[in-house]
C-alpha cells in the first residue's frame, strides 16, 4: 500500500492554502471517485503525472469561485472574471502545490511531470487505466476542493 | 613466444614490484585479492608516469552500476565479468594492442 | 615492426587467463598485423584526405605568386582571378552548407534523440526532432540537462547524474562503453502530461564522448531512445500471463469443491462485500470507529476462514492482511493515512472478487458453447450459474442441512491440516433444511467455534495418546427442533478452556484487573472469550484468528439470530455449547 506517495500532495495543498489564503484546511473522509456520482462539483484542475517506483496521476480541482479567491488573494485586487488571468495562477499554484509535494517525495525514485490545466464544469478526469481514483476533499469556507489520486501500486502492491 | 611476454603476479604487492621493474603494455587485475586489493593497485599504478595511459583491465564479479563507477574513478580502462573465458580475455588483448 | 608486448595478469584468475591466451595465441598475431596495417594506414589516409582538401586554397596562392611575377595585364587578370576566387570559396562554402544539410538530415533520420552537451552541461544547439518528440517541444537552448531533460526526476538521481557528467568530462582513461555501463540513467521513466492526460515513457540514454586535438573531452552527445511500447507490450504480456495463473488458480479451486457450496460462497461474498463497503463508508475519519470496525473485522475474518477452507488461497490471504490490519488500527483514532489503507485493501478485495466474476463468467461461456455443440435445449448452464445475481435469490430459499455438513466437513478437513491435528466433525439432524436467511449466520458461527476447536481446543496427536484419549478429536454437532425452537449442540473433546491461560491474558491485556478476576467465577472468566478482540494465540495466521472469532459467534447468536447460548467447560475433556434459536 503506497500512501506514503499521496500524504505529501495532502500537506502541500494545505500549507500553500495556508500561505496564500491564510485559511487552514483539513483533509477530510477519502472516498472512491465515480465520475458518474455527481456530487462533486469543479471548474479547474492542475494535472500532475507521476512516474518511477509508481505510475500514476495526482489532480488538483478548484471550483470556480475558490480560483477567482486565489487569484484575488495573490494579485491583492479583486478579480470577478474567471480568465486566463485565473487559469494562469491556478497554473502556478499547482505548480508550487507539486513543487512542495516533491520536497516531500525526495526519498522515493519519483518522476514528477509539470503541471498542466484543465478547465469545464465537472470536466472529465481519467486517471490510470484499471486503477481506482481515490477523491480527498478539503473543505473551505467558499467550497471543496479536491485532491483526486490514481497511482498503480496503491491497489497492486 | 614471438614477441610477447606474460608475466604473473599471484596479488598486488608482487603485481607492483614487477610494474615498477618492467614496462608492461597492459594489465589485467583482480578485483579482489590478497594484502593490496584491485583498486588499490590500479590507483597506484595510475600515478606512476611511465603508466598514465596503460590500458587496464578490471576482472571482477559483479557488474552493478556503482562497482563500474569506482572502478572508473580507479582509473581502470575497461573491465571483464568472472567467469572469464579465454575468448572474453583475446577480445579485449585485441581491443587494446 | 617487431614489438615486444609485455602482458601482467594479477590475481587468481591469472592461471585461468593465461590458459586461455596461449589457446588463441596465434589468433591474436594473425589480428596484430591487420591492426598494425590500419595504424600504419591511417596516417597516410588522413593525410590524403588533407591533400585534397587544401588543394584548391595552393592553387590559387601558387598562381597569385606567378600573377605577380607577370606583371601583364595585371587588372584584368587580377580581376578575372578575384572572381575565380570567390566562385570558389562561394562553391566551398555550398560544398559546406551541403555537407552540413546533409549532416541535418542524418541526425533527424535517426529515431533517436540526439543533443549534446558541453562542459557545462547546457545543451546546445542542434538537437534533433526526435529528441524534441521525445521530450516535448520548448526551448531546450541555456539550460542544463539536469533541469531540463532531468528535472523531473529524484533529487538523487539527478545528483548522481551531475557526478557522473562531471566523470565523463574529467575521465581520460575509461572506454566509452565503461562509461556508459555506468551510467545512472540507462533507462529511466520519463513523464509528462499533454492535453490533460499523463503520458508515460520508458526512455533509454547512452552517451558517446567528444574529445578535442588534445584529447581533451570537449562535448558530450546524449542519445535518446523512447522503448515505452516495446516495454508495455512485454508488460502487457505478462500481465496476461498473470492474469491466466489467477484464474487459473480460481478454477482449480472451483473444481474443487462442491457446487452448491460455492454457490452459496460466491453468494455470501457477494453480500460481505456489499455490507464491508456500507460499513467502511461509515467510518468517520478523526474519531474513534471501534465499534463499526469490530463490525467490519467479524465480517473480514468469516471471508478469510472460508476462503481458506474452500482454497482460495489469494483471497484469503488479502482478507487475512485486512484483518490484521484493522486489528492494528482499531482503537486508534481514525487519520487520513489509515483511512486512505483501508480504501486501498477494500479495492484490493473487491478486484478479488470481480475475478471471480470474470472467471466464472469466462466457465459459463465456455460450458454454454458446450451445451450448444451438443444440440442440448436444457438452459444453458443453468445447473452452473454461479454469479452473484442468481445467487442473490439463494437466500430465500431453504437450505437443506447436507449443505450445512458439506462445508463443515470442508472447514474441518482443511484446519485440521493446517493445524497439523486429526478430528473427525460429525452432524446429526432431525431436521432436512434450514431457513435460508438463517444459513449463513449458522454457517459463520458454527465456522469459527469448528476453528477455535481446531486451533485451541483438540491437542495434537502425541498430546491426545498421552492424555489417554483416541488420537483423533471428536467434534460433533446435533440438530433438533423442539417445539418452536432449533437446538443445536456442539461439542469437542478437546482440552476445554485453560482457565489459567484465559486469566493471565486477560491481565495482561488489561480486559480486568488482578483483584477483580480473583473474584471471578470461571463461568465470569469464560466470558471473556467470547469478548471482542480477545485471544489466548500470540499470532494471527490462517486457523487462528485475532481474536474475532468467539466475539463473531456471539454477535451471530444474540442479535442475529435472537437466540441463547449456553457453554459447559470440561477442562481436559472438552466443550460443550448448546446455542437455542427461534424457528
Amino acid at each position: 500500500m503506497q500512501v506514503k506517495y499521496i500524504q505529501p500532495f495532502v500537506n502541500a495543498t494545505v500549507k500553500v492554502f495556508k500561505e496564500f489564503l491564510g485559511v487552514a484546511i483539513k483533509p477530510g473522509q477519502p472516498f472512491l471517485f465515480d465520475h458518474n456520482e455527481n456530487k462533486y462539483s469543479y471548474d479547474i484542475s492542475g494535472i500532475i503525472g507521476i512516474g518511477g517506483q509508481t505510475l500514476g496521476i495526482v489532480v488538483v480541482s478548484f471550483p470556480k469561485l475558490i480560483a477567482l479567491n486565489l487569484a484575488s488573494s495573490i494579485t491583492g485586487e479583486t478579480i470577478k472574471i474567471f480568465d486566463d488571468t485565473v487559469i494562469d495562477l491556478v497554473g502556478e499554484i499547482v505548480n508550487i502545490i507539486a513543487g512542495n509535494a516533491k520536497k516531500g517525495l525526495e526519498e522515493y525514485k519519483l518522476a514528477i511531470s509539470l503541471p498542466s490545466i484543465v478547465k469545464g464544469v465537472n470536466h472529465q478526469i481519467t486517471g490510470i487505466t484499471g486503477v481506482p481514483m481515490i477523491g480527498i476533499p478539503f473543505s473551505t469556507p467558499k467550497g471543496n476542493i479536491y485532491l483526486f489520486v490514481s497511482l498503480k501500486d496503491l491497489i497492486t502492491a | 613466444m614471438d614477441g610477447d611476454d606474460i608475466l604473473d603476479a599471484p596479488e598486488g604487492k608482487t603485481a607492483l614490484e614487477i610494474l615498477n621493474k618492467e614496462t608492461i603494455d597492459l594489465l589485467f587485475v583482480d578485483w579482489n585479492m590478497p594484502k593490496l586489493n584491485g583498486l588499490d593497485l590500479v590507483k597506484i599504478v595510475r600515478k606512476m608516469e611511465k603508466y598514465k595511459d596503460l590500458p587496464i583491465i578490471m576482472v571482477t564479479s559483479e557488474a552493478a552500476r556503482y562497482n563500474v563507477l569506482e572502478a572508473i574513478k580507479a582509473g581502470v580502462t575497461d573491465y571483464i565479468v568472472k567467469p572469464i573465458t579465454g575468448m572474453t580475455v583475446m577480445e579485449k588483448i585485441k581491443a587494446y594492442m | 615492426m617487431k614489438q615486444r608486448y609485455k602482458w601482467l595478469f594479477t590475481g587468481f584468475a591469472a592461471g585461468l587467463m593465461i590458459l586461455g591466451a596461449f589457446i588463441l595465441f596465434n589468433d591474436i598475431l594473425q589480428t596484430k598485423s591487420a591492426s598494425f596495417l590500419v595504424v600504419f594506414l591511417s596516417p597516410l589516409i588522413t593525410a590524403l584526405f588533407g591533400f585534397i582538401s587544401g588543394t584548391s586554397v595552393e592553387k590559387i596562392f601558387s598562381e597569385n605568386t606567378i600573377l605577380k611575377n607577370k606583371n601583364k595585364d595585371l587588372q584584368k587578370d587580377m580581376l578575372e582571378q578575384a572572381l575565380k576566387l570567390s566562385s570558389d570559396i562561394n562553391s566551398a562554402m555550398e560544398d559546406l552548407q551541403n555537407h552540413a544539410d546533409q549532416m541535418d538530415t542524418i541526425v533527424n533520420n535517426i529515431n533517436s534523440g540526439i543533443c549534446f552537451i558541453g562542459n557545462d552541461y547546457k545543451i546546445e544547439s542542434g538537437y534533433n526532432d526526435s529528441f524534441v518528440s521525445i521530450f516535448g517541444d520548448k526551448d531546450y537552448l541555456g539550460d542544463t540537462i539536469m533541469n531540463s531533460v532531468f528535472g523531473i526526476l529524484d533529487s538523487n538521481t539527478k545528483t548522481s547524474i551531475a557526478d557522473y557528467l562531471e566523470l565523463c568530462f574529467t575521465n581520460k582513461t575509461a572506454t566509452t562503453s565503461m562509461l556508459n555501463d555506468a551510467n545512472p540513467v540507462k533507462e529511466f521513466e520519463f513523464v509528462q502530461v499533454v492535453d490533460g492526460s499523463v503520458v508515460h515513457k520508458i526512455i533509454t540514454s547512452s552517451i558517446s564522448i567528444i574529445k578535442n586535438t588534445d584529447k581533451e573531452v570537449e562535448k558530450i552527445m546524449f542519445i535518446f531512445d523512447d522503448i515505452t511500447s516495446e516495454n508495455e507490450l512485454k508488460k502487457e504480456l505478462e500481465k496476461r500471463d498473470q492474469e491466466y495463473k489467477k484464474r487459473y488458480s480460481i478454477m482449480v479451486a472451483l473444481f474443487g469443491n462442491d457446487k452448491k457450496v460455492i454457490r452459496r460462497f460466491i453468494s455470501g461474498l457477494e453480500e460481505d462485500v456489499e455490507s464491508l463497503s456500507l460499513k467502511i463508508k461509515a467510518l468517520k475519519q478523526n474519531e474513534n470507529n471501534s465499534n463499526t470496525i469490530s463490525d467490519i473485522l467479524g465480517t473480514v475474518h468469516s471471508i478469510k476462514g472460508e476462503a481458506f477452507a474452500l482454497g482460495f488461497e489469494k483471497l484469503s490471504k488479502i482478507a487475512s492482511d485486512f484483518e490484521a490490519f484493522f486489528k492494528k488500527i482499531k482503537d486508534e483514532i481514525l487519520g487520513l493515512e489509515s483511512n486512505l489503507e483501508i480504501i486501498g485493501f477494500y479495492e484490493k478485495l473487491n478486484n478479488e472478487k470481480r475475478e471471480f466474476d470474470k472467471t466464472i463468467k469466462v466457465l459459463e461461456e465456455f460450458l454454454a458453447e458446450d451445451d450448444e455443440r451438443n444440440g442440448s435445449n436444457k438452459e444453458p448452464s443453468s445447473d452452473l450459474d454461479l454469479s452473484g445475481s442468481v445467487a442473490k435469490h439463494l437466500e430465500y430459499e431453504n437450505v437443506s442441512v447436507d449443505l450445512l455438513r458439506k462445508e463443515l466437513e470442508l472447514i474441518n478437513k482443511t484446519s485440521a491440516k493446517e493445524t497439523g491435528k486429526q478430528a473427525v466433525f460429525t452432524l446429526n439432524s432431525s431436521v432436512n433444511s434450514i431457513d435460508g436467511k438463517k444459513y449463513k449466520l449458522l454457517k459463520e458461527l458454527f465456522l469459527h467455534l469448528l476453528r477455535n476447536s481446531l486451533a485451541h481446543g483438540i491437542e495434537t496427536p502425541v498430546e491426545r495418546l498421552q492424555a489417554g484419549k483416541d488420537s483423533t478429536g471428536h467434534i460433533t454437532l446435533d440438530i433438533l427442533k423442539a417445539g418452536n425452537s432449533l437446538v443445536l449442540e456442539y461439542t469437542d473433546d478437546g482440552s476445554g478452556f485453560d482457565i489459567e491461560k484465559i486469566k493471565k491474558r486477560a491481565i495482561e491485556n488489561s480486559v480486568v484487573s488482578e483483584e477483580e478476576i480473583f473474584k471471578m467465577g470461571s463461568m465470569d472468566i469464560l466470558k471473556i472469550v467470547f469478548n471482542d478482540g480477545f485471544s489466548t494465540s500470540d499470532s494471527a495466521d490462517m486457523v487462528a484468528g485475532v481474536g474475532v472469532g468467539m466475539s463473531v459467534v456471539k454477535k451471530h447468536v444474540f442479535k442475529g439470530l435472537k437466540g441463547k447460548l449456553s457453554l459447559t467447560n470440561k477442562p481436559g475433556k472438552g466443550i460443550r455449547i448448546i446455542i437455542t434459536i427461534p424457528v
